[in-house]
């Protein structure tokens, strides 16, 4: 026996790499919320503990908190464009793998969002879009779907949060760091059935400047919605890449967009009729490819479905793709993604984009999904 | 878009960019798990200890400066410590690992499994340092500047260790022995 030779030893599999990697990207996510907390503690020490904690009994119990409340109503009073991003936790469930390197970036979507503060109600909302932002990719920003009637103070209207400042319906709470800056916790009343009964809508705001700095929904003592919030910008005009926002279009009538039957077709006929599509090899995740499928959509197009392993939605994998972004391959949000990348934004859906080819994959895990990505490559003819 | 590299990586890490750790690993995970399945002979501890070495790097990312560009030797040298002292390591992570939903790996090839199982007998045989330099020159294929990184002793020691050990196994008939993948990198 050679005991100088390295022993073979075969590789963990793509998907448990993938997993491990998440949970200590979620975990260093984790770590590093709590750590700024215990490191001010131990700088700071007992006795000015003791004196935040009197300023801060006497801000909660005293004259501070109108002034924290006027001057909140006033930063958002900016105008007559006021813009808002509103970012949620990085907690890495958001991956863009990208084609060509094969590579995963954690991103981060933000939503930017911008108000016409001379209008009220739903008219104040004047358009947003999103962006995805990681370390090596700053997406533009894109439009997207916004529902007016989105119950959350700030994001879905300014214009209910001001109303909620000025004619006093907010509640200060607490005292807190939040973000580096101190404090204050406004507990806001939304509008009647707004929000889930026995739910509640939570600012924390700048206490010197009234800035809004994070929004958290609760039911309890239970946070079930948490966003940063930072004020961008108050612009004179309307910026030109701001679009106005849409109402959730209703459901197509069946048959509408979609496509009519489907046939088996070998792979070579799935690259002939999609050139420029991908797949991802014979196996994936530890599941064979099992059939390709064309499927001609009412618009013309014909959109290939690859399908791994058994029927979905129990074990499976599905890459769908076609030429428009439509019906099943992802609809207009994978326009707005960089090209030759597959946003998984933590479930079990995929969008992509590469040249003319828009993509959707489907699948049963996100590890798998993840691993599919990564694999994919061009089809040859 | 040029892929930034370790020493970079690491250094968003440290300033709270956990995406650039997630890349840390994902570029070295496997040889680190490889390095770890070679030391224990154990695939299902590996994995937990591949997790761990990047916890406990990021735990002491305040006392760390990376030298070279590639944070590999650094790595496998967290790595060591973690499967030297495999139980407080594993202890300290024990909630951490306890919220990652993974099932049990598949159990890895029987005929495989005991192969690795008599090699790693063997070379218990020999003292513990002299293993570690087997496990990082010849194992590993690292260089001996890169070795003694890992090791943390100097590549003198690192050079006699090596001649000590292939004499040793030599002793153990252990035969045939094989020039070992060490290199100066000069």
């Amino acid at each position: 026996m050679n005991l100088l030779a390295p022993p073979e030893v075969a590789p963990l599999d793509e998907v448990r790499t993938s997993a491990r990697q998440e949970h200590l990207e979620r975990e260093l996510e984790r770590r590093d919320a709590r750590a700024p907390r215990r490191r001010r503690g131990l700088r700071s020490g007992a006795a000015v503990a003791v004196g935040i904690g009197a300023v801060a009994a006497l801000l909660i119990g005293s004259g501070g908190g109108p002034d924290v409340v006027s001057r909140a109503l006033a930063a958002v009073n900016r105008g007559p464009y006021l813009g808002v991003v509103v970012r949620g936790p990085h907690d890495g469930t958001y991956a863009l793998v990208h084609l060509e390197t094969h590579s995963i970036e954690r991103v981060r979507p933000q939503i930017e969002l911008w108000f016409d503060t001379r209008k009220h109600g739903a008219r104040a909302n004047a358009g947003g879009c999103i962006r995805l932002v990681g370390p090596a990719t700053r997406t533009g920003c894109y439009g997207s779907i916004f529902g007016t009637g989105d119950p959350i103070a700030i994001t879905g209207s300014l214009d209910s949060y001001r109303a909620a400042l000025a004619s006093g319906h907010v509640r200060r709470t607490a005292e807190a760091t939040v973000r580096g800056h101190e404090a204050t916790w406004l507990r806001v009343t939304p509008s009647r059935g707004a929000i889930p009964k026995g739910s509640a809508v939570y600012v924390a705001v700048d206490r010197k400047t009234g800035q809004p700095l994070r929004i958290e929904s609760r039911v309890g003592e239970r946070v079930y919605g948490r966003q940063d919030i930072d004020i961008i910008a108050e612009r004179r005009k309307l910026p030109s890449f701001v679009l106005p926002p849409l109402r959730i279009p209703p459901l197509p009538p069946p048959g509408k967009g979609h496509g009519r039957g489907g046939r088996d077709i070998t792979l070579a006929q799935a690259a002939r009729i999609l050139p420029g599509a991908l797949w991802a090899g014979r196996m994936v995740a530890g599941q064979p490819f099992r059939r390709a499928r064309a499927i001609a959509l009412d618009d013309g197009t014909t959109q290939i479905e690859l399908r791994y392993r058994g029927a979905c939605p129990a074990h499976c994998i599905l890459i769908k793709q076609g030429v428009v972004a439509g019906w099943a391959p992802g609809g207009h949000f994978a326009r707005g993604l960089p090209d030759r990348s597959v946003l998984i934004p933590g479930g079990r859906l995929g969008n992509g984009r590469a040249g003319a080819v828009f993509l959707r994959l489907e699948g049963t895990g996100k590890a798998a999904m993840i691993a599919t990505a990564r694999a994919l490559r061009p089809l040859r003819a | 878009m040029e892929a930034p590299n370790d020493a970079e990586l690491w250094r968003r890490g440290c300033d709270g960019d956990s995406a650039a750790v997630g890349e840390l690993f994902r570029r070295h995970a496997q040889a680190i798990f490889m390095f770890l399945v070679r030391r224990t002979g154990d695939r299902e501890l590996a994995e937990d200890l591949t997790s761990t070495v990047f916890l406990e790097a990021w735990r002491k990312r305040a006392e760390i400066r990376l030298s070279g560009e590639s944070a590999l030797p650094w790595l496998y040298g967290v790595a060591l410590n973690c499967s030297r002292n495999s139980r407080r390591s594993l202890r300290r992570n024990r909630a951490t690992l306890e919220r990652l939903a993974l099932e049990r790996p598949a159990p890895s090839d029987p005929a495989d499994a005991r192969r690795l199982r008599e090699v790693i007998a063997l070379l218990r045989r020999l003292p513990e340092p002299q293993r570690d330099v087997i496990l990082a020159c010849a194992w590993t294929g690292l260089s001996y500047e890169d070795a003694a990184l890992t090791l943390g002793i100097p590549v003198g020691t690192v050079r006699s260790r090596l001649a000590r050990a292939r004499a040793q196994l030599h002793e153990l008939d252990a035969p045939p022995l094989v020039a070992p993948n060490c290199q100066d990198t000069a």
